[in-house]
C-alpha cells in the first residue's frame, strides 16, 4: 500500500508550520526595519532543488485499442506504464517534503548556506525540524554542489537526518543529484506513518545529458509506496525513446517479475524479463509490442506470458522482424 | 460710551433702516492667479472667503443672494454680476431697499483685473456697478494699482468719508462708492504674517467690529473705510514696498451712511473692556489671523466673531501675552489678565501664514546606481505617480507635500550556471517631502528639499512556478529638487528629480543609491 496520503499529509504540516513562523517573523520585521524576501541568492538556492516533474518517469502510453490484438496485449509493457505511475507518486512524496520550503522565507541567511528554522512540529509536539542548505561554488563562483538536509529533533535528543539530498550543478533542471528518505529515522523518531516503510528509500537522477535517468532504490526493505522491493531505472532520450527497468509481482504465477523494457516515442518496444519464484530465477522471456499495446513476438521458453497458455513450449509467436527496430 | 456716544449712537440707529428692511446682494471674487506675468497670490482667494463669511453673517446678504467665486473667469464674473443685478432689480421692483456689493482680491494691472488668463477691465466693472439697478452699490477692490477705478472721478486719500457733509437730509443713500485697496500706482501687499492682504485683512477686523468707532454695535462705510485706511497705512509704511494707500470714489446721495456689518445679533463676541490696550491679534483654530483690534483704553470693543476656538495675542515689551477662548452664544471678555505671558518664540501664529495647495501627476522612471543591483533585484522601473502638495503652509516659500507612484516593468534575472529567468516586478513608492521654492524670473521656479518616502517592491517569475513571490519594503530618505514653469494661470510644467539612499539587508548589507526622474503637470487648486 501507498504510503503517498501520510506523506503528503506530513509535508503539508511542515510547510504550514514554515508558513505561520515565517509569517508572524515577517509581519514583526515589517514594523522595524527594512524587509522582505528580494533575494536573487534565495533563487539560486531555489533554482537547484529538483522539481518532482523533472523526475518523473515518462512511459510512452501508446493506443488503448487492445482488443484487436492478434496474439494478445502486451500485459508486461501494461504493467511498466502502472508502474511508472507509482514511481511517479513515490517520487511526488518524497520532493513535496522538499519543495516544502519553497514557499517560507530563510530564517537564516549566510553567504553559501540558508537555514529554515528550528520549527517546533505543529502535528508532533516536542519535535523540532530544521532545514539546512549548503552551497559549494567553484574557482569561477558557480554553485557546483548543494547539500540539503531535513532534520528533526525531539530535545533533548539530537537532531536526525529525515531527508538528504546531495544536488551537483547550479540548477537541478540540468544538473546530478541524489536524495535519501531516512524513514529508519522518522520511525525513531516516532513521526512516522503505520504506512511508511522502515527503511531508507534513495532517488538519483541525471538530467545533465541525454538521456535523462532516474532511479528509485527500493532495496533496503520490501514494500514501499506500493512497490516491490527494486532498483527501479528509467532512461529517457530526447527524442522520447527510453529504457525502464522495473519489477512487479505476477498475480497469475506468484512470482516478481524483473523486467528491461526498451520503448520508442510512439510507445512500440520490446522487454526482457526473468521471474523470480522463490529461490528459483526462470529466464529470459523476451517480448515485442507495437504502439497499440499488441504482442507482435514472443519467445517465452517458460509460459509465463499469457497468449502461451496451452501450447507447447518453448513458445514462439509473431516474428522477431516484427519488433521495433533500433531499440 | 460716553452719553453723547450713546445719544449719537440711538439717533443714527433710528435714522438708518435695519439691515433686515434691505435686500443685500453680494458679489465675492478670490482669484490668486493672474495669468502670464504675474505670480500667484497667496491669499487672495481666502480673503475673498473671508469677506464672503463676513457679509453672509454679519453683512444681511442672505447666503442665497451671495455669491462666491474663486478662480473663476472674466465671463463668470459678468454673468454672476448681472444675475445679481437681475435680481436686485425684480427686489426692487417689489418696493425693496437695495444694495449690492461687490469685493474682488486678485491682480489687476494696467487698468484690468487679471481673472487667470482671462481679463475684465476695472472700466467695465465701474460701469457696470453704476449702471446696476441696486439702490446703493459698493465695489471693494484689492488688487495692485486698483485706485485707477476711482480716476474719472478722481482720487482722494483721505482717512475717511465725510458723511455729514455728503448727504441730503431725509433720503436713504443711493448711489455708488468704490473702495480700492491702493492708488492707481501702488502695489497692494500680502503679509505672511497675517496670512492675508493688509487691506483686507483691516478691511475686516473693522467689519467685525473693530472699526466701530461709534460704539454703536453697526460698522458703517465711512467707518470700515476710515479703519482700514489707517491701518493699512500704518501697517504698511514699513515694508519693502512702502506704504500702500487705499482710495476711494464716493458718489453717494440721501441721508446717513451706509451699514455694512451689524454687530449685536451676531452669535458670539469678544468683548474687550475699556482697561484693555493695545494690538489684541485674534487667530483662529488654524492659527491664522481673523480680526485684529487696536484699541485705546477708555472705550470698550466688541468682535463678533462666529462661534469657535480662538487665540488672542497681544505683543507687550519682548514677551506675548496669549489666551484661548471659546466663544458661543455669550459675550467673552477678553482682559489682560486672562492672558499669559510667553516668549515671543512661542507665538501661536509663527508659520501660520496660509497654505496653497497643489495637485502634480508624474510619469518617469527609477533606476538603482549599482549594476549589480539593477540585475533582477532593483531593474529600472517606470513608474507614475500623484503628489498633493501645499505651498507656504510652514513658512514662506516652505512647501510639504505628499505622494505615492505606482510602477513596475520587466526583467530578466541572471544567475550564476542558470539559464536567466524573466521577472516582471511592480512598485509602489510613496512618501512625504519638504522643500523650499526659490522663484526664478516670473514663472520659474526651482525647488530644492528633503523626502521620506518608503518603498514596496515586489517581483513573480514567469514560467518558474517553483520560485516564490518576493517582495521588499523599506523605508529611503533622499533629496528632492524640482524646476517648474507656469503657462498658465493655474498650470505649471514640472521636471523633478530626486536621490534616494537604500538599505537593502536581504542576502547581505548593501548601501544603495537610486535616483528617479519624472515629467508632470501641476495643478493650484485654489485652496
Amino acid at each position: 500500500m501507498r504510503s503517498g496520503s501520510s506523506r503528503a499529509l506530513q509535508n503539508e504540516v511542515l510547510q504550514r508550520t514554515l508558513l505561520r513562523f515565517s509569517l508572524s517573523g515577517s509581519a514583526l520585521a515589517l514594523v522595524v526595519c527594512a524587509c522582505g524576501n528580494l533575494s536573487n541568492e534565495d533563487v539560486a538556492f531555489l533554482e537547484a532543488i529538483p522539481q518532482k516533474q523533472q523526475l518523473h518517469v515518462a512511459i510512452p502510453q501508446g493506443s488503448t485499442s487492445q482488443n484487436l490484438c492478434a496474439i494478445g496485449a502486451a500485459d508486461v509493457y501494461a504493467n511498466a506504464k502502472s508502474t511508472g505511475t507509482a514511481i511517479n507518486g513515490a517520487v511526488d512524496d518524497i520532493l513535496a517534503l522538499v519543495d516544502a520550503i519553497r514557499k517560507v522565507t530563510p530564517t537564516t541567511r549566510n553567504e553559501d548556506s540558508r537555514t529554515w528554522g528550528p520549527f517546533p512540529d505543529q502535528d508532533h509536539p516536542g519535535v523540532w525540524i530544521q532545514v539546512v542548505m549548503f552551497r559549494e561554488l567553484d574557482a569561477s563562483r558557480t554553485p557546483w554542489r548543494f547539500i540539503y538536509t531535513i532534520s528533526a529533533a525531539r530535545p533533548p535528543g539530537a537532531y536526525l537526518p529525515i531527508l538528504e539530498g546531495e544536488f551537483f550543478g547550479a540548477q537541478a533542471s540540468n544538473g546530478i543529484g541524489r536524495i535519501t528518505l531516512h524513514f529508519e529515522n522518522s520511525t525513531a523518531l516516532g513521526i512516522n506513518k503505520p504506512t511508511d516503510p522502515t527503511f531508507p528509500a534513495r532517488i538519483f537522477y541525471d538530467l545533465s545529458g541525454d538521456p535523462r535517468t532516474v532511479s528509485l532504490d527500493l532495496t533496503a526493505g520490501v514494500n514501499a509506496f506500493g512497490l516491490v522491493s527494486f532498483d527501479y531505472s528509467w532512461a529517457g532520450y530526447a527524442d522520447g525513446h527510453g529504457q525502464f527497468d522495473y519489477a512487479f509481482p505476477d498475480a497469475k504465477s506468484g512470482c516478481t517479475d524483473e523486467v528491461t523494457t526498451f520503448f520508442n516515442a510512439q510507445g512500440a518496444g520490446r522487454d526482457v524479463f526473468r521471474a523470480l519464484c522463490g529461490t528459483v530465477i526462470y529466464g529470459d522471456v523476451k517480448q515485442c509490442w507495437d504502439a497499440g499495446g499488441c504482442l507482435t513476438f514472443v519467445d517465452d521458453p517458460f509460459g509465463f506470458t499469457l497468449a502461451c497458455l496451452g501450447l507447447p513450449l518453448p513458445c514462439i509467436l509473431g516474428v522477431l522482424g516484427q519488433c521495433p527496430a533500433g531499440l | 460710551m460716553s452719553g453723547a456716544r450713546a445719544l449719537c449712537a440711538a439717533v443714527l440707529l433710528a435714522a438708518l433702516p435695519a439691515l433686515a428692511e434691505e435686500r443685500r446682494f453680494a458679489l465675492v471674487v478670490g482669484d490668486a492667479q493672474g495669468g502670464v506675468g504675474t505670480r500667484p497670490l497667496h491669499y487672495a482667494e481666502r480673503d475673498a472667503r473671508r469677506m464672503h463669511a463676513i457679509l453672509t453673517r454679519l453683512g444681511g446678504v442672505r447666503p442665497e443672494d451671495a455669491r462666491l467665486l474663486t478662480g473663476a473667469s472674466a465671463d463668470e464674473v459678468r454673468r454672476a454680476l448681472a444675475d445679481l443685478a437681475a435680481r436686485a432689480d425684480q427686489a426692487k421692483a417689489r418696493g425693496e431697499e437695495t444694495v449690492l456689493v461687490v469685493y474682488y482680491s486678485g491682480h489687476a494691472k494696467e487698468g484690468e483685473l487679471r481673472l487667470g488668463d482671462t481679463r475684465m477691465p476695472l472700466v467695465e466693472l465701474r460701469e457696470a456697478l453704476r449702471s446696476a439697478p441696486a439702490d446703493v452699490r459698493i465695489g471693494l477692490l484689492d488688487s495692485c494699482q486698483s485706485g485707477a477705478i476711482t480716476r474719472p472721478k478722481g482720487v482722494r486719500t483721505a482717512p475717511a468719508f465725510d458723511v455729514q457733509q455728503a448727504q441730503a437730509a431725509s433720503t436713504r443713500p443711493r448711489g455708488l462708492v468704490l473702495i480700492a485697496s491702493s492708488s492707481a500706482d501702488e502695489e497692494s501687499q500680502e503679509s505672511d504674517e497675517i496670512g492675508a492682504s493688509f487691506f483686507t485683512h483691516y478691511l475686516a477686523s473693522g467689519l467685525l467690529g473693530d472699526a466701530d468707532a461709534s460704539g454703536d454695535g453697526k460698522v458703517t462705510l465711512a467707518e470700515a473705510y476710515a479703519y482700514a485706511y489707517a491701518r493699512t497705512v500704518g501697517e504698511t509704511a514699513e515694508t519693502r514696498a512702502g506704504a500702500q494707500h487705499p482710495v476711494y470714489l464716493y458718489d453717494l446721495g440721501g441721508a446717513g451712511d451706509v451699514v455694512l456689518t451689524e454687530l449685536a445679533p451676531a452669535r458670539g463676541a469678544m468683548v474687550f473692556p475699556a482697561a484693555a490696550e493695545g494690538v489684541y491679534v485674534v487667530l483662529d483654530g488654524s492659527r491664522r489671523a481673523v480680526a485684529e483690534v487696536a484699541k485705546a483704553r477708555g472705550d470698550q470693543r466688541r468682535l463678533a466673531l462666529a462661534p469657535g476656538d480662538y487665540v488672542v495675542k497681544k505683543r507687550e515689551g519682548d514677551s506675548l501675552l496669549v489666551g484661548s477662548f471659546n466663544l458661543s452664544d455669550g459675550p467673552v471678555e477678553i482682559a489682560d489678565a486672562r492672558l499669559s505671558r510667553r516668549p515671543l518664540s512661542e507665538d501661536p501664529q509663527k508659520g501660520a501664514s496660509g497654505p496653497r495647495w497643489s495637485l502634480l501627476g508624474t510619469g518617469g522612471g527609477q533606476f538603482f546606481f549599482d549594476s549589480a543591483a539593477r540585475n533582477g533585484l532593483f531593474p529600472p522601473a517606470a513608474l507614475v505617480g500623484a503628489e498633493l502638495g501645499v505651498r507656504d503652509d510652514l513658512g514662506h516659500d516652505l512647501a510639504w507635500a505628499l505622494d505615492l507612484s505606482v510602477g513596475g516593468g520587466a526583467a530578466t534575472l541572471r544567475l550564476p550556471g542558470v539559464t536567466p529567468i524573466p521577472e516582471r516586478f511592480f512598485e509602489t513608492t510613496g512618501g512625504a517631502s519638504l522643500w523650499r521654492d526659490f522663484a526664478v524670473g516670473e514663472s520659474w521656479t526651482v525647488s530644492v528639499g528633503v523626502r521620506v518616502a518608503f518603498l514596496y517592491l515586489s517581483r513573480t517569475f514567469q514560467n518558474h512556478s517553483e520560485l516564490p513571490d518576493q517582495s521588499f519594503f523599506t523605508v529611503t530618505p533622499g533629496l528632492t529638487t524640482a524646476l517648474s514653469w507656469r503657462f498658465a494661470s493655474r498650470w505649471s510644467a514640472v521636471a523633478r528629480g530626486r536621490v534616494n539612499y537604500l538599505f537593502y539587508n536581504v542576502d547581505k548589507a548593501l548601501n544603495l543609491g537610486y535616483a528617479e526622474l519624472a515629467l508632470g503637470m501641476d495643478y493650484a487648486l485654489g485652496f
